[in-house]
């Protein structure tokens, strides 16, 4: 598993494609992840920003209430009314408690919000804004809280907690109870207390979420973190929901917001009621807006990483792509075919190294041709070096037997020996050229064969049977004289019988066949095979004959090429046929 | 590697990176995309049953915070209990994800639970049980437990008062067949093992047989005190024992906290009631709903409690709003 996975991340392509794709990839994700954080956390800024001034006007408006509350009540223990009934009634009954009675009743009337005003005094006198009924005997207003508050801060405003009011029995209406202490307007004696009952509703109204989403809700507590309002209250007691009231305690209206628990706390200050009002969001509530920027942070993401995938893809293909195109020439010449230039249509190293490839392929294809052509010439002076090898051989016994017949006087004989050799050697010659015409090859096997046959004093006879319209073809030099001289040697010097050597020629299929027939022993026709192919097989024979028809054969091959050469075919004791074969080119000018 | 199933490689591991991104967020954000249809059925819709209003709030509230859709079904009264059964049978039609019920008889609304069970519909029970095991969960006062506290303190009252003799009682029972009513009348009959219960008398939830019942009793026995096991029972008992001027002279415990209540428990008439919490009970079948609609794990039996209420803690700041809930306010 493991190596399949390192030989899956062995080629380059690969490696290019992971890695880029990999580090992309981290990329987008942290940039999207820091994006999206920042969004997230910009967008909670936005709401807690919004959330402080929608909080900053509540408690505005709190503290501008409870202000008119206090100026009404400052209003009724302050008015003529107040001050007669409270300071007379001890004595006197021109005051009616009644008038009082509607006198409070009208401030209700003008302000709906306000549930109850009653005045306790500290002689007993009571009074309430509603006329027709009763305090509640079970109320105990002396033992109530706000009563006592009033009573121990003289002067003061107490300002309650929300709280269910059993002034009257039977109705338990939820009220915050402002109360002060009254005193009379000129000795200043405090006379009781006065109540005003403000119906919480207002309040909650007040303290209504604003926004629905994300959910948000507001609770108060009073300045000793008790709660004077909470929307669920019930939970709130029962401990099912808890908010974490001592550390909103230890907040100012300029903190931070406190998160806790995947909830953001704001809180803001009523200083007329010493109230604080807290403001809960939650964090990650089921927000349509998060969910929209979820959906494209990801979609984002999404096609970001398909582009980066192609885009790698594509990078990582155009490196390597030339790379294996450079590869696949550079196996054709693994496969001999030096012939080739890289085209590579790339980048500038690549290019670079296409070029430098092409320059190494082309000095190594000249190198070869050089080598070649070195050989060629080796060969060609090696074969020359042969050719020339024999003349001098046959040119001893030549001139030996020519001394002879000059000692015997035999002058004609002399005469024709020596012409026939001068016209020999000057057809060998030739001006150093190769190619000759075979008129001029069939003169130079005739002046051989006239030589061996006065040497041979008549041992065999020859004939040439070459058809005229052969004589202007072009024809290597010296092909038929060791052909000759084979079958002189192989063919005809030890039989006892008068040989026959016959040279006959004609075009077959655009090929000229030239054949040397004898009627000699022969020889064997494998070993002819082997001398005319074999270069090694001479060494057997010991003898230079064979080099002979060797050297014929390499030299047709090396001008004409591989079809052409020599062949042989023999009858032992009856004859032997070596052709010469080469390719019938026309006949060119005769410029000898 | 072939070129196509690079493509393919990277088209995956874009698809597993945007799940992935949808995943971080939705780990942090609970899916409520679609608003889940509760419907809620109830013992008695029309006849002002405090209890039940605030049962409500709660329910609303939790409704609002896990964004559910909420539907009141159920018979006026808590007597039509064939009414409630044929209501419920026609609210699974309406296909709701979850139905709340609290059951107006034991064994009447099995087969409608079954049948929602069949449609694949979970049930939460509320307030009063059902013979049936297919509720998913079951928020309800632990009545006995209720029963227990007035009953241990109707017999601490009479110790005060009769301490040389055991004391003569007698129950108002609302129903033979709510759950409710049973269990809190097993839990009084235990927490008075050592005094004499002369009998229960059952008024179906009707006030005016409560009351008949009381004076005819009142009449025929010597009673040392009274046992109501809901609202009705305890104002019928109350207001008969107050019309014959005998409040505070025979002792009342009673149930629940009518704003009747409170006034004659205030007056001295009601030596005590329990009360359970309604609004909890209403907050916290909703959240179990909305927790079991989210493939969240419920729990079986979420006890909501119930506190004794006294003269001396009525107006303590943490009852308040158990006792006297806040009104509805205009637009909400």
């Amino acid at each position: 598993m493991i190596r399949r996975f390192f030989s899956f991340f062995s080629t380059l392509e690969s490696r290019t494609y992971y890695i880029f794709t990999l580090l992309i990839l981290m990329t987008i994700l942290s940039t999207q992840l820091i994006s999206y954080n920042y969004t997230q956390r910009s967008l909670i800024d936005v709401t807690n920003t919004q959330k402080g001034y929608t909080m900053e006007r509540l408690a505005y408006q709190i503290d501008t209430y409870m202000t008119t509350m206090e100026q009404i009540a400052h209003t009724v223990i302050d008015s003529d009314e107040i001050q007669q009934y409270f300071t007379r009634s001890g004595q006197n009954d021109s005051v009616d408690g009644d008038a009082v009675s509607q006198y409070l009743a009208s401030f209700l009337r003008a302000r709906e919000d306000i549930t109850t005003i009653a005045l306790f005094g500290f002689d007993g006198t009571r009074i309430t804004s509603s006329s027709d009924q009763q305090v509640s005997p079970f109320s105990h207003v002396e033992q109530q809280q706000w009563y006592q508050n009033a009573v121990h801060n003289p002067g003061r405003t107490i300002i309650s907690s929300a709280h269910v009011q059993n002034l009257f029995f039977g109705i338990y209406p939820w009220v915050v109870s402002m109360s002060m202490t009254f005193h009379d307007q000129i000795t200043d004696e405090p006379l009781g207390v006065l109540l005003v009952d403000l119906n919480f509703n207002r309040i909650r109204e007040l303290s209504q979420p604003v926004m629905q989403d994300p959910p948000e809700y507001i609770f108060i507590l009073d300045s000793h973190g008790d709660y004077v309002f909470h929307p669920q209250q019930q939970l709130v007691y029962s401990g099912i929901t808890t908010e974490p009231t001592e550390s909103l305690m230890e907040m100012t209206d300029r903190s931070d917001p406190l998160e806790v628990s995947g909830k953001s706390y704001i809180t803001r200050q009523a200083q007329s009621a010493d109230w604080r009002i807290v403001c809960v969001t939650e964090l990650y509530g089921s927000m349509g807006q998060w969910r929209y920027i979820q959906a494209a942070y990801a979609t984002i993401g999404l096609i970001a990483f398909i582009v980066v995938g192609l885009v790698a893809n594509l990078l990582s293909r155009s490196i390597t792509h030339p790379i294996k195109e450079l590869c696949a020439v550079m196996k054709s010449v693994d496969r001999h075919n030096f012939n080739i230039t890289a085209e590579i249509d790339s980048t500038v190293e690549i290019q670079q190294l296409a070029d430098e490839f092409n320059i190494m392929v082309r000095k190594i294809r000249g190198l070869i041709d050089q080598i070649h052509h070195e050989q060629e010439l080796k060969r060609k002076s090696e074969l020359k070096a042969l050719q020339a090898q024999i003349n001098p051989h046959f040119l001893y016994n030549t001139l030996d037997s020519i001394i002879w017949m000059s000692e015997m006087d035999r002058n004609r004989e002399v005469v024709l020996m020596t012409s026939a050799l001068a016209r020999l050697f000057r057809i060998s010659i030739s001006k150093g050229r190769e190619i000759i015409t075979v008129r001029e090859e069939l003169l130079h096997v005739e002046s051989y064969l006239t030589i061996q046959k006065m040497r041979y004093r008549d041992h065999f006879s020859y004939s040439i049977e070459v058809d005229e319209s052969l004589h202007a073809y072009p024809c290597l030099k010296i092909i038929l004289q060791p052909l000759v001289e084979n079958a002189i040697y192989h063919g005809l010097k030890t039989v006892e019988y008068k040989g026959l050597i016959k040279i006959s020629g004609f075009i077959q299929d655009d090929r000229i066949i030239l054949q040397v027939i004898d009627n000699g022993v022969g020889m064997d026709p494998l070993l002819l095979e082997r001398l005319i192919s074999d270069s090694s097989a001479r060494k057997q024979l010991r003898s230079s004959s064979g080099v002979g028809l060797h050297n014929v054969h390499e030299r047709l091959r090396l001008y004409f090429g591989e079809p052409y050469g020599l062949t042989c075919s023999c009858t032992p004791g009856e004859r032997t046929v070596i052709s010469v074969i080469m390719p019938a080119t026309p006949p060119m000018e005769e410029d000898l | 590697m072939k070129r196509s199933s690079w493509f393919f490689i990277s088209i995956i591991t874009a698809g597993l990176l945007y799940i992935l991104l949808l995943n971080v967020g939705l780990y942090r954000n609970p899916d409520h995309r679609q608003e889940h249809h509760v419907m809620v059925v109830l013992k008695a819709t029309v006849q002002p049953m405090d209890f039940w209003d605030v049962v409500k709030t709660g329910m609303e509230e939790a409704a609002r915070e896990h964004t559910l859709q909420l539907s009141f079904i159920g018979p006026p009264h808590e007597q039509m209990v064939d009414l409630q059964v044929e209501l419920m049978l026609e609210g699974i039609e309406q296909e709701p994800d979850l139905i709340i019920l609290a059951a107006g008889d034991v064994d009447l609304l099995v087969d409608p639970i079954a049948r929602a069970h069949e449609k694949g519909i979970a049930v939460i029970i509320i307030d009063s049980g059902t013979a049936s095991s297919l509720p998913i969960s079951f928020v309800a006062t632990d009545n006995i437990e209720a029963g227990i506290r007035a009953g241990t303190y109707m017999g601490q009252v009479l110790e005060q008062r009769i301490p040389d003799r055991p004391g003569r009682i007698m129950i108002m029972s609302h129903s033979r067949g709510i759950t409710t009513a049973i269990e809190r009348e097993s839990g009084v009959r235990r927490a008075l093992e050592k005094h004499e219960i002369i009998g229960t008398w059952y008024c179906d939830i009707d006030h005016q047989v409560a009351y008949d019942l009381t004076r005819e009793v009142l009449s025929m026995y010597h009673i040392d005190g009274i046992i109501g096991l809901n609202e009705v029972s305890t104002l019928g008992v109350a207001d008969a024992v107050s019309d014959l001027g005998l409040g505070g002279v025979i002792p009342i415990v009673g149930f629940d906290h009518a704003a009747q209540e409170m006034a004659y428990l205030e007056s001295g008439v009601l030596e005590a009631t329990v009360v359970q919490r309604p609004y909890n009970m209403g907050y916290i079948s909703v959240t179990q709903a909305a927790r079991h609609l989210q493939g969240k794990p419920v729990k079986p039996v979420v006890n909501t409690g119930s506190k004794l209420i006294t003269r001396e803690n009525m107006f303590e700041p943490k009852y308040q709003e158990l006792l006297f809930p806040f009104e509805k306010l205009n637009g909400l």
